[in-house]
């Protein structure tokens, strides 16, 4: 057997998952083969960690750890009443918006109420033209001229 | 006998389901070992494993509830430690974490001569291991630490898995292929 097919089989060696005959074969080429016995060895050091991070340490404390995790996770139990409280304030919002645009729709329509000049507080405040004199004059300006 | 384990089993679920500590002690004691031995193959820190193992038995105590019972506790709880740490290692390739560096072990305190030299082989093998393994495919990986970590038998490992026993010999014997190449690749490069 040369080294390449020597390393193909090398993890099956170590693992002892093959058959006698490629075993011998194996450790002929490893007797007389430095560099693939320094391969195995280190790949059998490699698999060996396996072995030892198997091993795990008593923690008495790791149940407890959960534990509390769990309970802190727990507390905000007003979770799904904040979530409640998220929809009923965006529907809220949404009605608001939707009864303020009715009302500036009226106003920008020009009500009964516009037309007659009686104009209320909020509406006079809604009605650009009464705020901007100025542009109002430059247009009564322009109408003289003409 | 059988008969007896699943009336206790299900005992058990039921009080977990009620909500009831000593029950949840009982499968931390129970799991405990199993669980983070797997975080610990798929993660290779002592550190993440402990980490996730606490998020594996939160999560299983948190989905008790909706466990069906088409298989054993034991392969429900693995199945959640799979998930959790598969997602984990995803998560931790995005991060862009390309090398695996193992954290110190805690215990290992000894700073002098020979105890120093062997602690850092260890972790140089240790590190060589780990790279390795993360390059796996997800399910080689997951077939190699569930039989290797955990010394489960194929049909095991193919409950946990939800696929063949053949699939699981293929798995296993495609990730110690890739193993040895990737460690022989490793090595090599030592040697050279």
């Amino acid at each position: 057997m040369n080294c390449s097919r020597i390393h193909k089989h090398l993890i099956f060696y170590i693992e002892g998952s093959l058959d006698d005959e490629t075993v011998k074969s194996v450790e002929e080429h490893l007797r007389l083969c430095p560099y693939c016995t320094a391969i195995a060895d280190k790949l059998k050091l490699s698999l060996g960690v396996i072995e030892q991070e198997k091993e795990v340490l008593a923690d008495i404390e790791f149940a407890d750890k959960v534990l509390i995790r769990m309970h802190s996770e727990k507390r905000p139990v007003s979770a799904p009443i904040l979530s409640i409280f998220k929809y009923v304030a965006a529907a809220a919002v949404i009605i608001f918006g939707v009864f303020t645009g009715i009302k500036l729709g009226k106003v920008a329509a020009g009500s009964a109420e516009y037309t007659s000049g009686a104009l209320s507080d909020e509406e006079y405040y809604l009605y650009d033209m009464y705020q901007e004199p100025i542009e109002s004059f430059f247009l009564l300006n322009h109408d003289d001229n003409e | 006998m059988t008969n007896n384990r699943n009336n206790k089993e299900e005992h058990l679920i039921e009080k977990l389901i009620a909500g009831d500590e000593p029950a949840y002690r009982q499968i931390i004691d129970n799991y405990r070992e199993s669980v983070v031995r797997l975080c610990r193959g798929f993660t290779g820190t002592p550190d993440d494993a402990e980490d996730l193992a606490q998020d594996v038995f939160l999560e299983v105590f948190r989905s008790i509830s909706r466990f069906r019972r088409q298989s054993s506790i034991s392969t429900w709880i693995y199945r959640i430690a799979v998930n959790k740490t598969q997602n984990f290692v995803r998560d931790r390739k995005k991060r862009a974490y390309t090398n695996y560096a193992p954290e110190p072990d805690k215990e290992s305190s000894e700073d002098e001569g020979s105890a120093a030299d062997k602690k850092l082989m260890q972790k140089e093998h240790a590190e060589a291991l780990h790279n390795a393994l993360e390059s796996l495919p997800a399910g080689q990986r997951t077939a190699f630490v569930l039989s290797k970590y955990e010394d489960l038998k194929y049909t095991e490992i193919a409950e946990i898995m939800k696929i063949s026993v053949s699939a699981v010999e293929s798995l296993l014997f495609r990730a110690k292929k890739n193993l040895q190449e990737k460690l022989f690749n490793y090595y090599r490069k030592n040697l050279e």
